[in-house]
């Protein structure tokens, strides 16, 4: 595996790392607690599929409510991470690793620089908290 | 915003407090799955002190009640209960409602979201026909707890000052739990075993702690909205604001059995018979999903690509491991086995009419 760059972020949750011309995507650890850690179920687009930045690309299940997940840069789907569709716990359980969701193979690599670095991020969320 | 007067006492065990229809209410303590399963398998505790609890007293209470509900109450007897539809002239729904049998009149059991339009109501029909009866809206100064699941009669034996074996589903009897005059019902709203009690206000949160504590060996974990919706989708039960509103009426809710179309006049009675004669033109279903995917409300439901209904409750149902909901559907899908698709985020995933109940506990 490539070297991967520091991850990035998008004020929905998910994290986005760079690696070489492909964009791993998930979601992070303060939105798995926010849903109190109680996914299950994964909805994934399929692998060639078009995805846009800043539109959804798959829908997470809570037991009573749906999320959608949104695209950190454009591209079409190189991969999907098969193992959190049989088991959606893995998303909670490693959000950082065993819980990936997709890969980009991106369009347009200037994209990444328009999400936040994890300081930027960490800021976002502790004014979200506080609402 | 409303709280209970188990509000403390959530905030203090780490609830997720959430507003429901003006009452800040725990929507889970830990978790919902792991509360849903509690009750499935051993006890969960419920705070349901945001429904109503109203008292019909008078020499004509039951003539009003009897003039305002679907179902017939003139004929239960002290001790039981009934469920039963209050509606509009038009018969659209304007509540559901659990009545008790008292030996002075009657406690009715509206959402917490009806209790003023239910009060509304009475009161207007009081007037109308002249009836010497009193509406006594107690919501305040008693409190209601659900214990329910197969261990709940073995809890609430040990707190309890008489016998509760015999007390049958929908019945109602004074008694008291853990030293507190209280009266308690088997009735429920989980699919489960299971009890409802209701006892002074200022004494809920006592109850409450010698119900935990009793429940303690058994593994009764407090449970809250979350898990109380899951187990009652699971069970097939309504729930106003979702497949009941002022649009629906009781037949087409398939709640026909609670509807006595042959008693004396109730509001909605003509514009029911005419439903009846008519024909319904939807159906209540349960469903489940035959794809991986959790249906919501508002969800179009789809039969060869044209819409045949919608979701009105959906979720995954931790029981069944699996999407599952309910809808109305055009009557002529409403057959269980029917294949049928749901429409969730613009894109189709298939599902199947089932039996309703989708869970019922072996008996």
């Amino acid at each position: 595996m490539p070297n991967s760059t520091p991850l990035r972020y998008m004020k929905s949750h998910e994290w986005a790392r760079i690696e070489g011309d492909l964009c791993v995507v998930g979601i992070t650890d303060f939105a798995v607690e926010q849903l109190n850690k109680e996914i299950v179920n994964v909805d994934l687009p399929e692998v060639g599929a078009a995805v846009r930045r800043n539109e959804p690309f798959g829908i997470l299940d809570a037991v009573k409510a749906a999320f959608d997940l949104y695209a950190p840069m454009s591209g079409t789907v190189a991969e999907i991470n098969t193992a959190i569709l049989d088991d959606p716990t893995l998303v909670a359980k490693s959000p950082y690793d065993d819980g990936w969701m997709i890969k980009i193979r991106v369009s347009d690599p200037a994209q990444a620089a328009d999400l936040l670095d994890a300081e930027t991020y960490q800021r976002h969320i502790e004014s979200e908290a506080r609402h | 915003m409303n709280g209970t007067p188990l509000r403390p006492w959530h905030a203090e065990h780490g609830a997720r407090l959430v507003d429901f229809a003006g009452w800040e209410m725990p929507l889970y303590f830990s978790a919902i799955l792991e509360e849903h399963h509690a009750v499935r398998h051993a006890a969960g505790l419920f705070d349901i002190c945001h429904m109503g609890r109203l008292r019909l007293r008078g020499p004509r209470a039951t003539d009003l009640l009897q003039a305002a509900v679907t179902n017939d109450v003139a004929r239960l007897v002290p001790g039981r209960a009934c469920y039963a539809l209050l509606c509009t002239a038009s018969g659209g729904i304007v509540d559901d409602l659990i009545i008790y049998r008292e030996d002075e009149g009657f406690l009715a059991i509206p959402n917490a979201s009806n209790r003023e339009a239910v009060v509304a109501a009475l009161e207007r029909l009081r007037e109308e026909g002249g009836w010497d009866a009193e509406i006594l809206d107690q919501t305040a100064a008693l409190g209601m707890v659900a214990l329910q699941g197969p261990a709940s009669l073995i809890i609430l034996q040990k707190i309890a000052g008489a016998p509760l074996d015999d007390l049958r589903r929908f019945a109602i009897r004074p008694a008291a739990v853990a030293g507190i005059e209280c009266l308690v019902a088997r009735t429920g709203y989980t699919g489960e075993n299971g009890f409802e009690v209701i006892g002074p206000a200022e004494r809920t949160l006592e109850l409450w702690q010698a119900m935990l504590a009793a429940g303690d060996a058994e593994g009764i974990r407090p449970a809250g909205l979350g898990a109380r919706d899951s187990l009652r989708i699971e069970a097939g039960y309504p729930l106003y604001g979702h497949e009941l509103t002022l649009e629906t009426d009781p037949l087409t809710a398939g709640l026909e059995r609670f509807v006595k179309l042959d008693k004396t006049d109730f509001l909605g009675k003509a514009a029911l018979l005419k439903v009846k004669e008519r024909g319904l033109a939807r159906a209540l279903i349960a469903f489940e999903m035959t794809q991986r995917a959790v249906p919501r409300q508002g969800c179009v439901i789809e039969r060869g690509g044209a819409a045949v209904g919608e979701v009105t409750s959906g979720l995954f149902s931790p029981t069944l491991n699996k999407g599952v909901g309910m809808g109305y559907v055009e009557s002529r899908c409403a057959a269980p086995g029917v294949e049928i698709a749901v429409r969730i985020h613009n894109k189709v995933f298939g599902a199947r009419v089932a039996a309703r109940p989708l869970y019922r506990r072996e008996a």
